[in-house]
């Protein structure tokens, strides 16, 4: 049947050559086939904030700074896009040089007026703003202004040394001004326009997105003639394509899938680290009146809960070497050598079932049942990881009980003691929001209907200091403080770092990145020869 | 026809398509916040809050189902929470993907199983006969992903056959017709023995016999056209199961259509896609079994031709 | 040379059976235009003698020994193709329920032009033409109506005119009819049984009768086989099996055939009536899917009574609306106008709360045993049911349902059995048992032996005779056979399209008939000239046991 197809394609390729041959014979780029589980519905890369978008968004746009993964799997350092210099003007003031002769997918050339409008409180952070979901990573800005053709000045409220990383986040993907205000938001995501390397022809969200070469890219002529993600939310579907050469890539190989993939020679699976840990939160809270006590109000017994677990004896049982437990809270390697030391034990985060008896007996425990919300299947491995959990707190005397519900919303839904959760570590190059965003006030940890703790006063006051601290010495000493304050409240624990695996052919060389978005432009991805 | 028949029927029908849109309503508003799975999993309070507003979500349930129902009657199905677009030209785009899928499997249901079930019948207790009941129950006892990674691992994956999900050429169209006619075609192939054999034992195929009609032309113009009847409306049923039915193989192999769009919806409580996906899906189903009804008369000349006073 | 000659045929029964062969040595000759009976009763294995001949047999019955030859040339060797191209064509049938035997998808004319199609005769027009003189000649009116109609759409006799134009189509010479007038009212029996009579003479064919009923054999044969359970026991001449029958199956057969001759009334009807209606109307207004509703109706005025202890016979053909009046007086159907008095009760409009306890005075049983018991429940559940629902005590309905078992003639002991253990007579009696054990003042029994054989039809009419002259309920009888009504019946009430023609005591009725209708039915039933003649009738009477009477 093949043969047949082949035979066809050739016949007909033979009756077109007269007309197509000199289009042909120029390029010679792969028309490439991501074959991924979804598609979010909106390609506005702020509304459309998603695994399924993110993957897309940096074919389509160019942030203005961004991290760069060549050389350097953990992203450390920010490379130069559309913002040629990010220089802080003043404490609260940060003036962004653009790169002249950037063109949009229209045609339009890129100005100030449109990073300005990007970055500005019409669209992300005002009162009724166009891409809502912006406001959370553009906290704390009070003006963006164009103050020259290629000058854009931004302020804030406070001293904000992050700045540079927020403009290498999914609000700093430039979109033209007025071709995004004439179609609005909505619009705008089913037909988006950026300056990126690829622009998009069609978009089907509930079947593909194919994105062509835009051979006028800033960053010279993109490596792949075209782009298609197409969904295949089944893996045998995706997995069969990728052997039978229908798709190039494809994601979410699932984790006892990868010694199959690796059966076939012509493939390459990656396996790569994102900037997300599960975990699960405790409820510190008391229970409201008339409820049964919580006994986890107790510290003790939550410590005594961390360190009666064997987490890395976990990790690498479910997981073997593809990721691993921080042997402290937020000690991440993604945050480099400033933030991460490989050698810090946790004061309370770790392995100790004797201090854990000593703990447990001092915290008055009498063995009631703690429910532990989680969602099924949405974390890979955490049912598993949580039965063997269960048994070691049994042992110990502590009984808790797994309560696997279908969505988040029922999760939320109290009573529960322990509740499942990710959390992000991506966001400024450096520890802040997994440690004081996602904890501090405000956070859905202390906000939120299902919230768990409040922080204490110590906490509070280190954390701001924290997040308008510019001098790095200062700032590391601050954060390990938070760190060791956390602890001693101990809300949570960390399970591992979420790992996901590509697969592509073998003939590509292609880098990833650190969370889910997929690099196509020159520097990432090349046909090997 | 009879006015007041239709008259009837088509009451019974809105009633029908009301209590399903009601019930989907209520399930939905109450099985879980739609915000928290349609947003990031940690989005901020008052990020959910603003959308909250925004989709009315803050309204009390009975003023959010009359303002539905006030819309759905104006023919407006609303907005999808997740990208914002009219929920109706959502779906008017996929159904044409499924409606090719589905008549497609549903075409080769009626070749395989119509057949096999003339061949079961005329063939009673024979090999044949068991093989082929074994193939019906199997049919209908395999699970449509099962047989839809089943299809993918060895016509895709080992044999090199078929694409393995998608569309654009009719070779797309191969695996997930079959698995999703498969179930209908066994079904087909039973309902189709039962009925042969049903009408194999009347006088009349004893008459046919007398006159000295061959076996060919007895099982073709005698029996298979009385057959046929009863096995019409077993159409208007395998119509579920193939909605059912598309929803997992459309998963299973990409397809772009209202089945896909469907889970989508539901993983993310896209409530007013899920709303007239349901609705939309009912009266299909309505309409078949109404259409079904009427074929049903006009393919049976008791029905349509009224017996007149001899 | 004979068309048709059998000899020494043998169908083997599937193992199993009750026993080995369905036929066993059978022989039989039938000469062009001569009527041959094979006569017997179900399960005698004469409807598979016919099926043999045409290769018909079901698939589990086999042809073992024997010999069946056409015009002299044998056919069980040949292989079924030729066999096919015989049917139709030189062989033809008729079969006994002619409705069912044409198909409902089909016009009728169709259907006989497919018989010239299939053995490629005439061009279409042509075809169409020799159809219509087909029709013309089995006398059904407007043939060009009926080339266009559905079987549905025609009477019983219609379709068995057509069945019968579709056996005359290619002038065969052997014509094989399976009881080709079982299934049709008595007047159409005649008509039919005419017919085939003249076709015989005019077209010279030989013809193979199957009947069960020694009233029709009367009408048409001039030669009889009898069988009884796959053998032959008697053959001879019309006149000679009739007149002299030899066999003591044969006697037995001819004796417990109903003479339509009257029994004696027995009890004064100036008693108060248990059961009375006056002037009752019921029209059913049909609606189809795809028509405009139709109009029947189906009583119209009637009035009855019924007085203790005696047996009204409601008599007509189908359609003449007894079967609607006896289910308005049960309150089955509700009649439109007029009024019904069950003892001294008004029910014409009783609500179903208030009639129930009334019910249990009027009880019903029906033409098919088989519907009507629960196949899971045992003969005394099903008998006890009755009067445990009326308020008797568990022990003493069971105990009262296993005296009323033997009542009926069956054995005791066999009230723990269930329905399908029991054959169509006794289940016939299981049905009277229970309708009997409410201890009814009226049994409603609507044609209550249509569907068994003579000899068991005999015993049943016996047994309520004796059960009634024992309890003293009063029968309402429902049947399309006279020789029936004149058995069992007091006073019969003749019927016709909706209205009750003719009322009046049994003897009278029939010594002499007022209405036309009324003529027309006796005229027209089966085997009369010969019972007449034979003078069989008087014995026969008598013989059934009530002549006396009370009076």
């Amino acid at each position: 049947m093949r043969s047949f197809l082949g035979m066809a394609l050739a016949v007909l390729t033979l009756a077109l050559a007269p007309f197509g041959s000199a289009l042909a014979q120029a390029d010679t780029r792969p028309d490439l086939v991501i074959a991924v589980d979804n598609l979010w519905p909106t390609m506005e890369p702020v509304n459309g904030i998603s695994t399924t978008g993110g993957r897309v968004h940096p074919s389509i746009y160019d942030t203005l700074l961004r991290r760069r993964f060549v050389g350097d799997p953990a992203g450390v350092e920010k490379e130069p896009m559309l913002a040629t210099k990010v220089e802080q003007t003043a404490p609260t003031v940060w003036r962004v040089s653009l790169r002249e002769g950037v063109t949009f997918h229209d045609g339009t050339t890129m100005t100030a007026e449109d990073v300005a409008f990007t970055l500005s409180s019409e669209r992300l952070w005002g009162d009724r703003p166009m891409a809502p979901r912006g406001k959370t990573f553009a906290r704390g800005f009070k003006r963006v202004e164009a103050t020259g053709p290629l000058t854009v000045e931004i302020e804030t409220t406070a001293p904000d040394p992050t700045v540079p990383d927020k403009l290498a986040l999914m609000i700093a993907y430039v979109v033209p001004k007025a071709a995004y205000l004439r179609m609005g938001a909505d619009q705008f995501g089913l037909r988006p326009i950026g300056t990126g390397p690829y622009r998009v022809v069609s978009f089907n969200s509930g079947d593909a997105i194919r994105l062509e070469a835009f051979d006028a890219y800033w960053g010279g002529r993109p490596p792949a003639k075209s782009l298609t993600f197409r969904i295949v939310p089944e893996f045998s579907a995706r997995l069969a394509g990728l052997v039978s050469g229908e798709f190039d890539f494809i994601v979410l190989v699932p984790f006892d899938q990868r010694d199959v993939m690796r059966r076939y020679a012509d493939v390459t699976l990656l396996d790569r680290q994102l900037e997300n840990y599960p975990m699960f939160s405790f409820d510190t809270l008391p229970a409201p009146d008339g409820q049964p006590a919580n006994p986890l109000v107790n510290a003790d017994l939550r410590k005594a809960m961390v360190m009666a677990i064997d987490m890395d004896a976990i990790t690498d049982a479910l997981w073997g070497n593809a990721t691993f437990t921080p042997s402290a809270p937020f000690n991440f390697p993604e945050y480099g050598p400033g933030y991460f030391d490989a050698a810090r034990k946790g004061r309370y985060t770790r392995h100790d079932p004797a201090q854990a008896r000593q703990l447990l007996q001092r915290s008055g425990y009498r063995g009631q049942e703690l429910r532990w919300h989680i969602v099924r299947g949405f974390f890979p491995n955490y049912e598993s990881a949580a039965e063997i959990m269960v048994e070691q707190w049994k042992q110990v005397g502590i009984n808790v009980q797994m309560v696997v519900v279908e969505n988040f919303d029922l999760a939320y839904r109290r009573p529960f003691h322990l509740l499942n959760m990710s959390m992000s570590s991506e966001f400024s190059g450096d520890p802040m929001r997994p440690l004081w965003i996602d904890w501090g006030p405000g956070s859905n940890r202390v906000a939120a209907s299902h919230k768990t703790w409040v922080p204490t006063p110590k906490f509070l006051e280190l954390g701001q200091a924290f997040e308008f601290e510019n001098d790095p010495a200062k700032r590391k000493a601050l954060y390990l403080q938070l760190v060791e304050e956390w602890e001693t409240v101990t809300p949570a624990m960390y399970l591992w770092r979420t790992v996901v695996s590509y697969a592509h052919k073998k003939r590509y060389e292609w880098t990833s990145t650190s969370s889910e978005a997929m690099r196509f432009d020159a520097a990432h991805f090349k046909v090997a020869r | 026809m009879n006015l007041r028949f239709l008259g009837m029927k088509a009451f019974r029908t809105a009633l029908t398509l009301w209590l399903v849109v009601t019930f989907v309503f209520v399930v939905l508003r109450t099985s879980g916040d739609p915000l928290v799975s349609l947003l990031p999993a940690d989005s901020e309070p008052e990020v959910i809050a603003y959308y909250r507003t925004l989709w009315g979500l803050d309204r009390p349930l009975p003023v959010q189902y009359l303002r539905y129902m006030a819309a759905v009657f104006q023919g407006d199905f609303g907005i999808s929470l997740r990208d914002t677009r009219p929920v109706i030209d959502l779906v008017t785009e996929r159904v044409p993907a499924t409606a090719l899928l589905g008549l497609t499997a549903l075409a080769l249901a009626l070749m395989v199983g119509v057949p096999l079930g003339i061949l079961a019948a005329v063939r009673r207790n024979t090999l044949l006969d068991r093989l082929t009941m074994a193939f019906a129950v199997l049919g209908f006892a395999i699970p449509n992903f099962f047989l839809g990674i089943l299809m993918i691992l060895t016509f895709s994956l080992t044999l090199r056959w078929l694409p393995s999900s998608g569309t654009g050429t009719p070779w797309h169209l191969i695996m997930p017709a079959c698995t999703l006619g498969l179930a209908t075609a066994g079904a087909l192939a039973r309902f189709t023995r039962s009925s042969m054999l049903e009408v194999l034992r009347r006088p009349y195929m004893r008459t046919a016999q007398a006159k000295g009609v061959a076996p060919g032309g007895r099982i073709l113009r005698h029996a298979l056209p009385n057959a046929a009847i009863p096995v019409v409306t077993v159409l208007g049923f395998s119509l579920g199961g193939l909605i059912g039915g598309a929803i997992v193989t459309e998963t299973v192999f990409a397809w772009p259509g209202v089945g896909r769009l469907l889970v989508s919806a539901v993983a993310a409580r896209d409530l007013a896609v899920v709303q007239g996906l349901v609705l939309l899906i009912a009266a299909t189903m309505v309409i078949a079994n109404l259409v079904v009804d009427l074929l049903y008369g006009l393919l049976d000349p008791r029905i349509r031709v009224a017996s007149v006073d001899a | 040379m004979p068309v048709l000659a059998v000899e020494g045929l043998s169908v083997r029964l599937p193992g199993g059976a009750d026993r080995p062969f369905a036929v066993e040595d059978l022989s039989l000759e039938v000469r062009p235009g001569e009527i041959v009976c094979v006569v017997g009763e179900s399960g005698s294995g004469k409807s598979v003698t016919a099926q043999a001949v045409m290769d018909l047999l079901p698939p589990d019955l086999a042809v073992a020994s024997g010999s069946v030859r056409y015009s002299g040339r044998e056919l069980l060797p040949l292989p079924r193709a030729e066999r096919l191209r015989l049917n139709g064509r030189d062989i033809a049938m008729v079969f006994q329920e002619p409705i069912a035997a044409l198909n409902p998808f089909y016009r009728v004319g169709r259907q006989v032009e497919e018989v010239f199609r299939v053995h490629g005769a005439g061009d279409g027009a042509e075809r169409r033409r020799r159809v219509l003189a087909l029709f013309e000649e089995v006398r059904l009116p407007d043939p060009a109506r009926v080339f266009g109609a559905y079987p549905h759409q025609l009477s019983g006799g219609q379709c068995q005119r057509v069945m019968i134009a579709m056996a005359l189509a290619l002038e065969p010479k052997l014509l094989i009819a399976d009881e080709p007038t079982t299934a049709l009212d008595v007047t159409t029996q005649a008509q039919i049984l005419s017919l085939i009579r003249d076709l015989r003479a005019r077209h010279g064919a030989g013809v193979l009768f199957i009947t069960h009923d020694f009233g029709v054999v009367a009408e048409i044969a001039d030669r009889i086989v009898v069988m009884q359970t796959g053998r032959t026991v008697e053959t001879g001449t019309v006149a000679s099996v009739l007149g002299d029958p030899r066999h003591p199956y044969t006697r037995a057969l001819v004796a417990a055939v109903p003479r339509p001759v009257p029994r004696a009334q027995r009890a004064a009807t100036d008693a108060r009536p248990v059961l009375a209606a006056e002037g009752l109307r019921k029209v059913f207004a049909r609606r189809s899917l795809f028509g405009a509703g139709r109009r029947t109706t189906a009583l119209d005025g009637v009035s009855m009574t019924l007085a203790p202890g005696e047996t009204l016979g409601l008599v007509g053909e189908s359609g003449s609306g007894k079967s609607t009046l006896a289910q308005s007086l049960l309150r089955l159907v509700d009649v439109e106008a007029g009024a019904i008095r069950l003892g001294g009760d008004e029910v014409t409009r009783m609500g179903e709360r208030r009639f129930r306890p009334l019910r249990r005075r009027i009880q019903i049983i029906f033409q098919d045993p088989w519907a009507s018991l629960d196949p899971r429940q045992t003969a005394v559940d099903a008998i006890a049911e009755g009067p445990i629902i009326h308020g008797v005590p568990w022990a003493d309905a069971i105990e009262r349902a296993r005296r009323l078992i033997a009542q009926v003639g069956l054995d005791p002991q066999a009230g723990d059995r269930f329905p399908h253990q029991f054959s169509g007579g006794q289940r016939q009696r299981l049905c009277i048992a229970r309708a009997l054990a409410v201890e009814p003042e009226i049994l409603v029994a609507d044609e209550p032996v249509s569907s068994l054989d003579v000899s068991v039809q005999a015993q049943i009419l016996a047994l309520l005779d004796v059960l009634q002259r024992q309890l003293g309920f009063a029968m309402l009888f429902v049947t399309h056979d006279l020789r029936v009504a004149a058995r069992i019946c007091d006073r019969v009430a003749v019927m016709h399209r909706g209205k009750v023609v003719e009322e009046g005591e049994t003897a009278a009725v029939f010594a002499g008939p007022r209405h036309d209708y009324t003529r027309t039915l006796l005229a027209a039933v089966p085997g009369r000239a010969w019972f007449d003649v034979a003078g069989v009738g008087a014995g026969a009477g008598a013989g059934a046991g009530g002549a006396e009477g009370r009076a």
